[in-house]
């Protein structure tokens, strides 16, 4: 009994030091439900496209979501409920990023999982929103802020598919890794 | 594009036109997933289809209830890749008292972007019946599911589902091509259980003869295991 205890309690130890499993809800909101402060520095950046806003729903909290894209690239910005911000994530390329760089991710990935896709790149900026305008307005990246890279990747593990979600610092060291569980389409596929 | 819309609309109407027959109806279906080891999942389905009004459009055609068929299939899925599926199945078809035998061969690329997700469906399917000749169908079909509300589709809430598919049928050396469109509202009730009700729209024969029209009311319910 006190070993089949055991038994189970090493299982969920092991599973929980895996990778956690990413859960997010996503609702849109209008713009006038956004927090004033949010509201008012979004509309400070002069994005000329339309932004689209959402409460995300976390395990543990809820945030306010900003979406647009402006010069070809796509942006999110996070703000917490009360419209303190969170971050700026951009979508960029793989090439975009130093050499260097994609040399340790690349190789962290590589012995991590052997083969891997990348689904989607973002560059998370946290800081100072103040100097943030310089980065949308001209893509000049201050050191004063702290940069993190959001990769998803599809892979292959035991025989199943699976996609993750990883945050790697500016220096490419892992930061933490999140599963993202796959919706179900057979739907649209059968 | 303004020439090209009202091109459109003409054909459209001229396609609706008093010598087109149509057929007008219901046509329910239950599926069934299992997802089994090493990326394999099971479907099975079984639809039925009911008609409620039939005629030319020039008639007038009175309601009356008339069951047509039903379609009993299982299809036997793999997934080679995270957006790839293949897919060998067999139908069996009850109608009149006769039954349709079908053998039937998929392969769906699907792709996600930010609240849309689209799914190609390139599919063959031979259809034998007893006295009659094969039907040998190339079909593809192009699936696009929009989330009502954020970014993905989660448990309590709606999508729209929009399906447009070509199916070319040969038989006997004759050839005909059917174009399918099927506008569908879904609602998520938990991760495994679905339901979607819309038109499925189905022209044919429109190439060679009179344009045969049929208009569905689908109610598709969905549970994964």
């Amino acid at each position: 009994m006190f070993r089949n205890f055991l038994l189970s309690f090493c299982i969920l130890i092991f599973n929980l030091g895996l990778a956690q499993t990413k859960y997010e809800k996503e609702v849109r909101i209008k713009a006038t439900e956004a927090p004033v402060n949010a509201l008012n520095f979004i509309e400070s950046l002069e994005f000329n496209r339309k932004v689209r806003w959402y409460k995300e729903f976390g395990l543990d909290k809820t945030s306010v979501e900003a979406k647009t894209k402006y010069q070809g690239k796509k942006y999110s910005v996070e703000f917490s409920n009360d419209g303190s911000f969170e971050d700026m994530e951009v979508q960029i390329g793989w090439r975009e990023m130093a050499t260097s760089l994609q040399n340790k991710i690349d190789e962290y990935l590589r012995n991590k999982y052997g083969s891997y896709k990348i689904e989607k790149i973002q560059i998370q900026f946290i800081g100072d929103l103040n100097v943030l305008r310089p980065i949308v307005k001209e893509w000049q990246l201050s050191e004063s802020l702290n940069i993190n890279y959001e990769l998803v990747i599809n892979t292959k593990i035991e025989k199943s598919f699976k996609r993750f979600e990883l945050l790697f610092s500016e220096d490419g060291e892992m930061l933490s890794t999140s599963e993202i569980v796959l919706k179900n389409r057979d739907n649209i596929e059968f | 594009m303004k020439r090209f819309l009202i091109i459109l609309f003409l054909t459209c109407f001229q396609t609706l036109s008093a010598q087109s027959d149509f057929q007008f109806g219901l046509l329910p279906s239950l599926n069934f997933n299992k997802s089994l080891h090493n990326e394999v999942k099971l479907n099975f389905k079984l639809e039925s289809r009911q008609a409620l009004q039939q005629g030319f459009f020039r008639d007038s055609n009175p309601i009356s209830y008339d069951y047509i068929l039903t379609d009993l299939s299982g299809l036997a899925a793999k997934k080679i890749a995270i957006n790839k599926t293949v897919a060998i199945g067999y139908l069996i078809r009850f109608r009149d008292g006769d039954i349709v035998h079908r053998s039937i061969q998929q392969f769906i690329i699907s792709k996600d972007y930010s609240g849309l997700k689209l799914a190609h469906r390139f599919a063959a399917d031979q259809t034998f019946q007893k006295q009659q000749s094969g039907i040998f169908r190339l079909r593809y079909r192009l699936s696009s599911q929009i989330a009502l509300s954020g970014l993905n589709v989660d448990p309590n809430e709606l999508y729209f589902k929009l399906n447009n598919e070509y199916l070319n049928a040969f038989s006997s050396g004759d050839y005909d091509l059917e174009i399918r469109l099927m506008p569908f509202l879904g609602y998520v009730f938990t991760n495994d259980k679905k339901i979607e009700i819309g038109l499925d729209y189905r022209l044919n024969s429109f190439l060679n003869d009179v344009p045969s029209h049929r208009f569905w009311i689908g109610v598709n319910w969905y549970q994964s295991f």
